[in-house]
């Protein structure tokens, strides 16, 4: 599939409105089957984050913590276009439901590999690292916990 | 004139290999000068290093950085490397291996995520001006350890 640069970043600025409006919204979340692949693949490089595989359990982590939500801005966009591949620096705000109060603010580098599915490029996998906070902060599984907790994981 | 897709990732793969020969011997250093602007930002995205809001900046304090920690020596395997050709930003995809000075013991592995973003110097030259920098976050110890924390480097 013949994909143009310009093309791509059209697709990586959806996907992000996108996730802010139905990433963690179980009544909405499989909106973003446009975006995720079937096998779709989180891999985190982060002592003690286990890896997550397959969109449906993805959507499971998603929209596990509905009293703190991400929200993503795109900061710098890389797109390999002859890879089919993009890598995002996000700035991650995390914002309590309720009172929209920005509970704390870190970044992510993120790299997307994209896979052709039905058509289109999706997401095929997340290879994610993030800021990492002087021990002590609060931190974002800190905010998530408060809906965790009722379980004791995100499953 | 901007480089094409390949020549850029020709010239980051030969940043990566200068990089385990020179980059962190006091004596040599000066040879990344080649791929560093003058007024170099190094942004940490980790606190062990300040975190973003303390960048090292200009190319003699990152040397002092990358020069002052005798006692170890890492070793980068490049994995990948992306290129956005438009925009002049490259990603490598790193997998590092921290070995001591002393025996080449391997104490750590981990990998990097760093992001560069590349100018054209005056001269036409191909450099890196900011680095964006994001590693694996291994157990806290071991991060701190690594990274001189624990030994007040």
């Amino acid at each position: 599939m013949n994909t143009t640069y310009d093309q791509l970043a059209a697709l990586i600025d959806e996907y992000f409105a996108e996730f802010n409006r139905y990433g963690q919204d179980p009544n909405e979340i499989h909106r973003m089957d446009e975006y995720f692949s079937r096998d779709f693949v989180f891999n985190p490089y982060i002592a003690y984050v286990g890896k997550v595989a397959g969109r449906e359990n993805w959507y499971k982590v998603l929209t596990s913590h509905p009293s703190g939500i991400e929200v993503l801005t795109p900061e710098h966009v890389v797109i390999d276009e002859r890879q089919h591949e993009f890598v995002a620096q996000i700035k991650t705000d995390l914002v309590d439901r309720d009172s929209r109060e920005v509970l704390l603010t870190k970044r992510y580098l993120a790299r997307y590999p994209l896979i052709e599915e039905e058509g289109k490029w999706k997401i095929e996998r997340l290879d994610f690292f993030w800021e990492i906070l002087p021990e002590g902060a609060l931190e974002i599984d800190d905010v998530f916990q408060r809906d965790w907790g009722k379980r004791g994981s995100p499953e | 004139m901007k480089p094409t897709y390949g020549q850029i990732v020709q010239w980051m793969r030969d940043y990566f290999a200068t990089y385990n020969l020179y980059a962190q011997d006091a004596a040599t250093v000066h040879r990344m000068d080649e791929y560093f602007t003058p007024d170099l930002h190094f942004m940490p995205y980790m606190y062990v290093f300040g975190g973003p809001e303390h960048p090292v900046e200009g190319t003699e304090a990152f040397y002092a950085m990358l020069t002052g920690h005798p006692d170890d020596y890492e070793q980068f395997e490049v994995l990948d490397v992306f290129v956005d050709a438009e925009r002049l930003v490259a990603v490598a995809f790193l997998k590092v291996r921290i070995h001591a000075s002393a025996d080449d013991r391997l104490l750590v592995e981990k990998h990097y995520l760093p992001l560069y973003e590349l100018i054209i110097d005056g001269e036409g030259r191909l450099k890196i001006q900011t680095v964006r920098f994001f590693w694996e976050a291994s157990p806290p110890e071991v991060d701190a350890h690594y990274s001189g924390a624990s030994k007040g480097h």
